[in-house]
């Protein structure tokens, strides 16, 4: 039982730490990408484009 | 400021506002509250635009402006309207029209069990493309904390993504593991 304990803390250990291997490093950095560009990719509301323009023309008088 | 210079400034802004959405989101898990969040920012950020130093960052500076304002004011004011707990990324959840997302769902989940500040500091640097440097200015902490906040982030993540609760995708049970003994 120790024996087995002890083993699984072992491995958990190999995960961590800076040897995460690239494969593994390179799938998070997309998957969370793809996150943040879902949100990012989507069209800009118009509302904001508005605010920009507002204030700009409030800046010029 | 010219309004040459006006102009392109204001090009800039609005070329940042599909990052400045996509932070807010995954600091406030709400859409709504995340617009509101960028229209804050961007009304805070116009009158100050002759303080943002050029050749810098415009991105991180304007980030900074907007975690300031959602730690200011809006997660007292989202803590009344939902308690969101750690699941920031909840707003974020793939819409039910796209099956067979089954690894994003998991990585989902994942990052909704990281604390708050490795959450951060990972997309700041990993998805935002924000310098360590940068991020530790947006976050204000020293660079040294959001490398290792970055790092944790990741193990943690390869951790939950590699283990799924329940360890059901198992066969062969405690002796499966190959390791030499």
């Amino acid at each position: 039982m120790d024996q087995e304990a002890h083993s699984e803390r072992g491995n958990a250990a190999r995960r961590r730490g800076p040897g995460l291997p690239p494969d593994i490093q390179d799938k998070i950095g997309q998957q969370l990408r793809a996150i943040y560009d879902e949100v990012a990719d989507k069209p800009i509301p118009d509302k904001f484009v508005q605010l920009l323009k507002e204030l700009k023309d409030k800046e010029k008088g | 400021m010219g309004s040459e210079a006006a102009d392109s400034l204001n090009d800039a802004l609005l070329a940042e506002i599909r990052n400045l959405r996509a932070f807010a989101t995954s600091l406030c898990g709400n859409r709504d509250l995340a617009d509101d969040l960028v229209q804050e920012t961007l009304v805070k950020a116009w009158p100050k635009l002759d303080t943002f130093e050029p050749g810098t960052n415009l991105r991180a500076w304007l980030f900074t402006i907007l975690r300031n304002t959602y730690f200011t004011h809006y997660r007292k004011r989202q803590r009344e309207v939902v308690d969101s707990g750690d699941s920031a990324f909840a707003a974020l959840s793939v819409p039910p029209e796209q099956p067979g997302h089954m690894d994003m769902q998991d990585f989902r989940r994942a990052l909704g069990q990281l604390s708050g500040e490795q959450r951060e500091a990972l997309i700041l640097v990993g998805a935002a493309g924000l310098s360590y440097d940068e991020a530790a200015k947006v976050c204000g902490c020293a660079v040294g904390t959001v490398k290792s906040r970055v790092s944790r982030a990741r193990d943690t993540l390869a951790e939950i993504l590699d283990a799924p609760p329940g360890g059901d995708a198992v066969e062969g049970g405690s002796s499966g593991t190959g390791d030499d003994t």
